[in-house]
């Protein structure tokens, strides 16, 4: 299958690229596996998109599309029986991926923030607040007590935590799901990174308090100019938040673009019935039908073309080459040869 | 009012079976399941070279072509006795471990019940537990005659407890389940409930601590018999052979007490396997 | 006569013997024949606890329960099973709310097999093979266990169960919240069609705003086991008089980039439901909120025919 992959990988920065300045994340050919008892799962198959400075990218998709293991193989996160088998990802023109796991970690919040889905896991429950934030400055060669207090206080007051002594002396248990979150979040920016990733930051918040947490990140992602990976199932919080979209359905990248080309007119079968899934009063309810392909036995050709209305001969045989419009907004669809072809 | 984006739904089938990995998934329990029932098989139906028995003139020759395993100091085949073994000691230890199955679920899902019982019952467990089981089994089989019908009762009594406790603690986590509730809510009763939902959701987990038992019962019997309890000296018995065998280690004719050594190793760890795959497999049907 | 009739209905929880859980204080709600009320919060809000009580899947601290007419809460064992087959739930886990040693044909089954043990076992077999042809399952489908479904395959096993004996009221406890969007929308247009087909009436429990905006005829909003805000869904939408109610729909972030996003207005996290509160629920995370919200109780009043709101200044300028 990786095939058709070749030919996509656009000409990128490496080699000669030196006029330009490297994109701030640069994700080529990413795939990765699970050798699981039931067979390979291919979780991730050959996923190109790319992240520019001062902007905030959703990555979209159902469960089993691969979004969350797509950024935890960018970070290094993905353990055995996953790996991660082929591809870069290029972050200020160094490849995450071939780097060495010491290396790793020190560019993991010194310069890439996370921000996990669930904070109260992201948290260690025996450990005082205030000891773990110390804990991630001493990791990067900050060790006075007293300095890194003085920085924790300052990180949780940024994310609007009213008396972050309490909070400082506390443990996790002691928090809500959203104070949580917002302690998560201070860790994240505490050394000021210039890229955050948040895994579905706020799956499981309640709902009034996911609208908070939401604000909150995004202004504290454009106030430093920083850049932003989204991941979330969720299309309001991609339309309200992010700058641009990358959908994803079993592993690969089927579409992107700026979020309004992408939600406003989708080209791919699967974008559009994503969107019009969204219940609207006033609207019919369009759905899909059928179910995600086997990841072990995975399909050639395009991996929607079960459930796609508009499948024809060549979605079984190849991947669809990419069309991109003049916006930049791409995406992988054999109709577009069609279309073409009828013009 | 809606538009459907593909077939009709009832065409939609379910991802073909997963089958590259089953095999080796079956391997693990199949192997050791067709050892234990190549020892029963050959226990009872196959010829053995020699009369378990009968005492031969050759007393305490070394493993050779003629005797495989040698024979002990009455002159008997050793590896003649040891498969005549297999065909006393596996079933006693079966045969107990059904009695405390029966016996252990009916009393573990009697202790489900609200109310303080379930709690007693427990507690009355822990003391019974902390004897050393071994010795109540000596104990029980002095007590009520030393005879295998009394080994049979005395495996059973002492595995009853494992089985009480595992049936209560997964009915209990079984109990709160989404399904149970869902039952409720459709008017079933609670024998109903507790026959059609509780118990069929732990044969698994029962089936993996039987072979557990199982294999625990063999190690009971084949000491029970070491110490001369029980099984009649006559009776083939792996316990008895090695304590034929004892006094002539320490003269160099290790084979008389280390093949029936080796067949208990072998059959105990045939049952455990079992039971690891047993969990195993029913661990992954429960993670779906 | 209302389908379902909750009275002042609370419930407390006693969680390790210490600590008491203020599930719901003082609910009241009515369910018509035919018609969808949906119950709205988030989590903690009590709204699943409500959906048990209407069912008696637990029983009240205080208040009564009332189905067709009669008192649930008086009805003995045998009594209350009996009317099961006329009050249904479907759950918002769809494979943890099935049997997996079960064949989905035995599971559509039980509820027939309970109810109607005198039918002959083949009549009973054909109806269970028209309800799962009636939820768009193949018939090669009552065969497989529910391991072998998907998960919206899986909620139509869920959702047949409950329809089998043909019960008038369905409590439907966020039944599509753990399901992909493509698959949500199958599952409340399969819903919408069923009710429409047997008249049913639904207690739809959500916290997903673009649902229950779909579905409802009636909604009643909930926050902190109290109800809020009631009404007919669309203008209660349109209008919304609660400050929280107001909030809980600038919480649902449009999917159309252009449309724009009214601003967050509540601060701060829902109080711990370990405490209980007098006066307003909302208070401390209220724009509006002032010193009388706290030192009255504030419960639901009627603000016009057939709207109520438990506000003290219903939709108060700045909420």
């Amino acid at each position: 299958m990786s095939a058709p992959r070749q030919a996509l990988s656009r000409p990128t920065n490496t080699g000669q690229g030196a006029d330009r300045e490297p994109r701030l994340l640069e994700v080529s050919g990413l795939t990765t596996r699970f050798d699981t008892p039931d067979g390979l799962v291919h979780a991730v198959n050959g996923v190109d998109f790319h992240v520019d400075r001062a902007e905030i990218v959703g990555v979209v998709g159902e469960s089993g599309c691969g979004k969350s293991v797509t950024i935890r193989s960018i970070l290094g996160l993905v353990r055995p029986p996953g790996r991660v088998v082929e591809g870069t990802a290029r972050f200020n023109g160094v490849d995450l991926l071939g780097l060495r796991a010491a290396e790793l970690r020190r560019l993991r919040g010194a310069e890439i923030g996370f921000i996990a889905q669930n904070p109260f896991s992201a948290l260690n429950p025996v450990m005082r607040i205030h000891r773990q934030f110390a804990n991630i400055l001493a990791a990067h060669g900050i060790r006075s007590d007293a300095i890194a207090r003085d920085r924790a206080r300052d990180a949780l007051a940024d994310v609007g935590i009213a008396g972050p002594d309490r909070v400082l002396d506390g443990y996790a248990h002691q928090l809500s799901g959203g104070m949580a979150q917002r302690v998560v979040i201070a860790m994240a920016m505490l050394l000021n990174p210039a890229f955050v990733i948040a895994d579905e930051p706020t799956t499981g918040l309640d709902l009034t308090v996911q609208r908070q947490i939401l604000d909150l990140i995004r202004g504290l992602v454009q106030q430093h100019g920083r850049s932003m990976l989204l991941v979330t199932h969720d299309l309001g919080v991609v339309a309200q938040y992010c700058d641009r979209v990358v959908v994803m359905y079993a592993g690969k990248v089927i579409e992107h673009g700026s979020v309004r080309d992408v939600l406003t007119s989708p080209q791919h079968p699967y974008t559009q019935a994503l969107v019009r899934a969204v219940p609207r009063p006033g609207h019919p309810l369009v759905h899909l039908t059928g179910r995600l392909p086997d990841l072990v036995d995975y399909p050639a050709g395009c991996p929607f073309q079960a459930r796609c209305p508009h499948a024809f001969e060549p979605c079984g045989q190849v991947f669809p080459e990419p069309t991109t419009s003049a916006s930049g907004r791409t995406y992988w669809c054999h109709l577009s040869q069609e279309r073409e072809a009828a013009r | 009012m809606t538009e459907t984006l593909a077939a009709d739904p009832t065409t939609v089938t379910a991802p073909k079976g997963r089958k590259p990995r089953r095999g080796r998934r079956r391997l693990r329990l199949w192997v050791p399941s067709g050892i234990l029932a190549g020892m029963l098989a050959a226990a009872y139906l196959a010829p053995l070279p020699y009369d378990p028995a009968e005492p031969l003139p050759d007393t305490l020759a070394a493993p050779d072509g003629e005797h495989w395993m040698g024979t002990d100091k009455f002159g008997i085949d050793v590896f003649s006795r040891l498969v005549a073994s297999a065909g006393v000691d596996i079933p006693l230890a079966l045969a107990g471990m059904l009695i405390s199955l029966v016996v252990g679920v009916l009393l573990g899902l009697a202790a489900l019940h609200r109310g303080p019982w379930g709690e007693r019952v427990v507690r009355a467990l822990d003391v019974f537990q902390a004897f050393p089981l071994l010795v109540l089994a000596i104990a029980l089989v002095a007590l009520m005659g030393n005879n295998i019908e009394n080994v049979v009762v005395a495996i059973a009594i002492i595995n009853v407890p494992r089985f009480v406790r595992l049936v209560r603690s997964e009915g209990l986590t079984i109990r709160e389940s989404r399904y149970v509730e869902a039952a409720h809510a459709i008017g079933a009763t609670g024998p109903r409930v507790m026959f059609r939902h509780v118990l069929p959701n732990m044969t698994g987990i029962i089936l993996a601590q039987a072979s557990l038992a199982v294999a625990h019962s063999i190690v009971v019997i084949a000491s029970l018999s070491f110490l001369g309890i029980g099984i009649n000296a006559a009776d083939a018995s792996w316990g008895a052979m090695i304590q034929t065998g004892a006094q002539n280690m320490t003269t160099g004719q290790w084979w008389v007490s280390v093949f029936p050594g080796l067949a208990i190793f072998l059959t105990v760890l045939c049952f455990n396997a079992i039971s690891d795959e047993l969990q195993d497999s029913f661990g992954r049907a429960r993670q779906r | 006569m209302s389908l379902l009739e909750l009275t002042n209905v609370s419930k407390e929880f006693s969680v390790g013997g210490t600590t008491t859980v203020y599930a719901l204080d003082d609910v009241s709600l009515t369910v018509n024949a035919g018609e969808t009320l949906a119950v709205i919060g988030e989590s903690g809000s009590g709204k699943s606890t409500l959906g048990r009580l209407a069912l008696r899947l637990i029983e009240p601290t205080r208040g009564s329960v009332h189905f067709q007419g009669t008192d649930m809460l008086a009805l003995p064992a045998a009594g209350l099973r009996q009317l099961r087959a006329k009050a249904q739930i479907i759950f918002q886990e769809p494979f943890e709310s099935l049997n997996p040693r079960m064949r989905v044909a035995d599971i559509v089954g039980e509820p027939l097999a309970i109810h109607q043990p005198k039918t002959p076992a083949a009549d009973r077999r054909s109806r269970v093979a028209r309800v799962i042809d009636q939820v768009g399952l193949a018939p090669e489908m009552a065969r497989r266990f529910p391991g072998e479904l998907s998960g919206g395959q899986q909620q139509r096993v869920g959702i047949a169960r409950a329809i089998v004996t043909e019960p008038s009221l369905i409590v439907l406890d966020e039944p599509t919240s753990s399901l992909d969007l493509s698959v949500r929308a199958q599952i409340l247009q399969l819903l919408a069609d069923l009710q429409t087909e047997l008249g049913m009436g639904y207690l739809f429990i959500s916290h997903d705003i673009h649902t229950v905006r779909y579905v409802s005829d009636r909604i009643a909003v909930m926050y902190r086991g109290r109800v809020v805000e009631t009404g007919p869904s669309e203008r209660v939408f349109a209008d919304p008089q609660h400050p929280y109610t107001r909030a809980l729909l600038a919480a649902a972030l449009p999917v159309d980039p252009d449309q724009e996003l009214p601003p967050a207005r509540l601060v701060g996290d829902p109080v711990s439901p370990t405490e209980k509160v007098s006066g307003c629920v909302l208070y401390g995370r209220c724009p509006v909120g002032e010193d009388r919200c706290v030192q009255n109780e504030v419960r639901l009043t009627p603000f016009d025919a057939d709207r109520a709101v438990a506000c003290i200044k219903p939709g108060a300028p700045g909420s």
